[in-house]
């Protein structure tokens, strides 16, 4: 099966005061149709950054090198016109800020028309009848009524569902999510995941889940993707992630996460230090500085992401 | 800049935090101010312009109110030290140019001086304050804010006669104003902070908190719009001047200068060229500096 | 072991401007309505609840950041509410908060040294200044922090070290209670563990009692010795840990730990959690009864009628529903 999207020797970077900052570098990953890639990091990972770069919404200091292709177009630095008849059309994203990505003074119903009279010709009331459907789906009580209303007069996350509602109108064959939960209580939480894990399998949509929690990951994702420092360490399906994670950050991060199976009377394993600085990052493993298992060459040359096994890589100088 | 909020935030900043100078958010808008060069530029020019307002007058061959009948109109040119020319009456105008500069300069910055004391104190106490002695206060603005500045100025004029201190009052009395709101707005924003709640839960004085807390964190935008204030106010005087109810002859402002030389200004203009140049200069610089500490100080670029 | 401080009936109210040029009466949004617990010494309380349960308040409320509308908050045999402002400053010495945002919670404009000192200006002015310095360069020590860094500012470090700094200047006047406003939840998974363990090490090494206010069930599972669940301003269940998650009684309670998503790809399923249908209502205008009956999947007509009371189930485990005989583990 051919990938979705393919991407090569990324390296996003961004001007600075301070000089010349790395977000992401050298990351190579593929989507494959239908199904969900988690990209776990904590921040200035450059988790968000790749997908930015994707969509062409990286900062005014920041540009992107390398290749990201949708079905062998190169998304990367393409012209505006063409990068807009594929985003909010093939290609599409959510926030975890919701409201941001809703003009306030727009009828939450009218924005969502708007797109499909845009991107698919729909009449008015062809699309009207496709936006009700849509706010059907992401279960909103009384669409009817809440295609009239204005993004404030609706919940933190009910307007995350109206923006999955309206990123999934056209039907695209990618959904880029970042941390679209992140933002929403747990009760909330588990109604969004629920949402996308349907629309996943009934719909055949290809998803990308950028998120900081490894809990989240575990019942959605196929695949996961766990970047450090803008480097991407491991890559693998969800299962050998969770029960073999060959990194030494993808164990001590699922190590660190207070579960509810934990035992509370035991102090929690934690990941010593701080994430480094992506002005002076070390020439070695980015980990290095806090790994457990650090040897000589982790500070000196930089691992690359080699199989351990079928579909699982790693970036770790250590024996598998 | 508004680029990558988790990248260009706390982890660049924390590694640095391991050697080298203490970086105050004063020194960073320093350091970051030093990198513009429009803005470095006109403080350079500005203070050119403030130097030779002070000094040209004092050793000019011609003073302000030398008038000479031989040379009456006379175009710019080096003849007879009248560079930029000289006026209906033969008065040189380089002289003038300057002399005014000297007024309009100081007229702008007492005039902020004033506002900014007023209103800093009214709009810190206002918002620090809150509840009914904050909106008492601000309606109070409200009623002066719609009173028109003309309208104020002629009363202040016909009751007390012209005087040049009857301007900077009149001006600062009526820019205090939007300084108030400017800083109570600031006070309110900055009241709502976790760490002036912080403050109140270790049992710090209200006093100490206004000293320590509130006003250091607002005093940023306010540098910002007394940099915008001060040109506000020399174009203020300048227009007084132009409808003859600012700056009296003999003493001579730009404003002064340029509505005498709009009169002329198809035999002579440079009459009106001079005077307008520098004022404008002026304008710019003030601008742009402002614009340069607003980027500089801009809360969000922390 | 004895209680530090006692809530009784606990209830704080915010006066809402009211919308509209000619509506002469605020509106008001009761935030907490009669809460009760008590805090014992060494303990950690959490109180878990969603966004506008009040929880924050009711933290505010007890340390009298927000005066409380009614109730009483009982410390030393003293009713907080009661006293004057400059008895309260005495109190304050012994009485801490950490807030959730750890940058926005530290003055921009001082220094690290200064902000760790000020406690002790207040309340120790005997100290002398070599004194202060040498207990605040021990407490930033205590809490990870290299006592070179006292000359830097706020903005030059990363979230979880602000978060160390508040540690560190909520500490050292030695309180015997922290109020801890969502300590950990701007903060990096890796990060979070490390103060997480930190607040632990400091309760055990000074016995303070901490009230841990978090949205995170499986961190206040973690830091916590007893929960209190809040929804819509009211307490809904407490208990101690074991018997609290081993057998939450609410039915919201049991909503909201379903809701968690379980870190293993084999248990981990989004359509198998518990979710919760409809909108929290608005806390102005707070369902009649059970505040939960909107969205309560046992909801029965007494509840809409009827308010239910704290009734224990099990020792020191109480619950507010009228269905607790339903909601027992078969």
């Amino acid at each position: 099966m051919a990938a979705v999207i393919e991407c090569q020797g990324l390296n996003v970077r961004f001007r600075t005061d301070d000089g010349a900052v790395t977000a992401v570098s050298d990351l190579d990953f593929s989507l494959n149709p239908g199904e969900c890639l988690g990209v776990v990091g904590e921040s200035g990972s450059g988790k968000s950054q790749t997908f930015l770069a994707m969509f062409g919404l990286l900062a005014p200091n920041g540009s992107a090198t390398g290749s990201i292709r949708y079905r062998g177009t190169e998304l990367l630095n393409a012209p505006r016109g063409a990068l807009d008849e594929l985003r909010g059309n093939r290609l599409a994203m959510i926030f975890q800020d919701a409201l941001s990505g809703l003009t306030p003074t727009m009828r939450v119903g009218e924005q969502m028309a708007e797109v499909l009279v845009r991107h698919q010709g729909l009449t008015r009331q062809q699309a009207r009848a496709r936006v009700i459907e849509a706010l059907e789906v992401v279960r909103i009580a009384d669409p009817e009524r809440r295609y009239a209303a204005y993004p404030f007069e609706m919940s933190g996350g009910m307007r995350q569902r109206v923006m999955i509602a309206m990123a999934t109108l056209c039907r695209p064959e990618v959904l880029v999510a970042d941390e679209p939960t992140t933002a929403l209580d747990v009760t909330v939480q588990a109604q969004v995941l629920r949402l996308l894990d349907g629309l996943k399998r009934h719909t055949g949509t290809s998803l990308v889940l950028i998120t900081h929690d490894l809990g989240v990951v575990a019942g959605l994702c196929d695949r996961v993707l766990i970047m450090y420092a803008g480097r991407a360490v491991e890559l693998g399906p969800v299962r050998d992630i969770f029960r073999r994670p060959a990194h030494p950050y993808t164990r001590a991060l699922l190590r660190s996460m207070p579960g509810l199976g934990i035992d509370p009377a035991e102090d929690l394993p934690v990941i010593p230090g701080q994430p480094p600085d992506l002005e002076h990052l070390p020439p070695g493993c980015a980990f290095a500085s806090r790994c457990a298992h650090v040897v000589e060459t982790c500070r000196v040359t930089r691992p690359a992401l080699l199989a351990v096994g079928a579909d699982h890589a790693r970036a770790c100088h250590l024996p598998a | 800049m508004s680029a990558g909020p988790g990248l260009l935030g706390s982890e660049t900043l924390a590694a640095a935090a391991g050697g080298g100078v203490p970086r105050s958010l004063w020194r960073q808008a320093a350091r970051r101010f030093r990198r513009n060069r429009a803005a470095m530029a006109s403080i350079v020019i500005l203070a050119l312009i403030a130097l030779s307002s002070i000094l040209v007058p004092m050793f000019w061959p011609h003073g302000i109110e030398d008038a000479s009948w031989e040379n009456i109109l006379v175009p710019p040119g080096a003849a007879g030290w009248h560079w930029f020319g000289t006026d209906a009456n033969g008065r040189d105008l380089l002289v003038r140019t300057f002399y005014g500069g000297r007024i309009s300069l100081t007229i702008g910055l007492l005039t902020t001086v004033v506002a900014l004391l007023i209103g800093v104190t009214y709009g810190a106490v206002a918002g620090f304050a809150g509840g009914r002695t904050d909106g008492f206060m601000m309606r109070f603005v409200d009623v002066l804010y719609s009173l028109p500045l003309i309208f104020f100025i002629i009363i202040l004029v016909t009751v007390f006669g012209r005087n040049i201190f009857l301007v900077f009052i009149a001006i600062g009395a009526v820019e205090w104003l939007t300084m108030s709101r400017i800083v109570r707005g600031q006070t309110l924003t900055v009241k709502a902070k976790e760490y002036v709640e912080s403050a109140v839960a270790i049992g710090l004085s209200r006093s100490a908190i206004l000293r320590r807390y509130i006003i250091p964190n607002v005093l940023g935008p306010v540098i910002v719009y007394v940099t915008l204030l001060i040109p506000t106010n020399i174009i203020v005087e300048s227009y007084l001047s132009f409808l003859g109810l600012g700056v009296q002859e003999p003493l001579t402002s730009w404003g002064l200068l340029i509505s005498q030389g709009a009169g002329q200004l198809d035999s002579a203009p440079w009459l009106i060229f001079f005077p307008a140049t520098f004022l404008a200069v002026t304008m710019f610089c003030f601008n742009f500096i402002g614009d340069g500490l607003r980027d500089a100080l801009d809360p969000r670029d922390r | 072991m004895s209680s530090v401080l006692t809530v009784e009936h606990l209830s704080v109210h915010y006066e809402v401007p009211a919308g509209g040029l000619f509506r002469r009466h605020p509106l008001t949004l009761k935030a907490v309505n009669d809460v009760s617990f008590e805090l014992r010494a060494g303990e950690t309380l959490g109180i878990v609840g969603e966004t506008g349960c009040g929880k924050s308040s009711l933290g505010k409320g007890v340390l009298q950041l927000v005066r409380p509308a009614a109730g009483r908050v009982l410390w030393e045999g003293r009713d907080l509410c009661t006293l004057s402002p400059a008895e309260l400053k005495a109190c304050r010495k012994d009485l801490q908060i950490i807030f959730q945002d750890p940058l926005s919670s530290l003055n921009p404009r001082m220094t690290i040294g200064e902000i760790v000192a000020e406690p002790l200006e207040v309340h120790r002015p005997e100290l002398g200044r070599d004194e202060r310095r040498r207990r605040v360069d021990a407490m930033l020590d205590r809490v990870g922090l290299r006592p070179e860094m006292q000359s830097r500012y706020p903005n030059e470090f990363s979230g979880g070290q602000c978060q160390r700094i508040s540690i560190a200047r909520a500490m050292i006047c030695e309180p015997k209670v922290i109020v801890c406003d969502e300590p950990v939840s701007s903060l990096d998974v890796s990060i979070q563990a490390q103060i997480c363990n930190l607040l632990r090490d400091l309760q055990r090494d000074t016995g303070v009692a901490l009230l841990f206010i978090s949205h995170d069930l499986s961190i206040v599972r973690y830091m916590s010795h007893r929960v209190l669940v809040m929804y819509l301003g009211r307490a809904m269940e407490t208990g101690p840990r074991l018997s609290f998650f081993g057998a939450p009684r609410h039915p919201y309670s049991q909503a909201l730990i379903s809701a968690v998503p379980v870190p293993d790809p084999d248990q981990a399923d989004p359509s198998r959690s518990l979710v919760l249908d409809g909108e929290l209502p608005s806390p102005m205008d707070p369902p009649s009864g059970c505040v939960f009956r909107t969205r309560c999947p046992l909801a029965v007509p007494v509840c809409i009628t009827q308010e239910p009371a704290l009734v224990d189930v099990a020792p020191g485990h109480g619950v507010a529903c009228h269905r607790r005989q339903d909601t027992a583990p078969a």
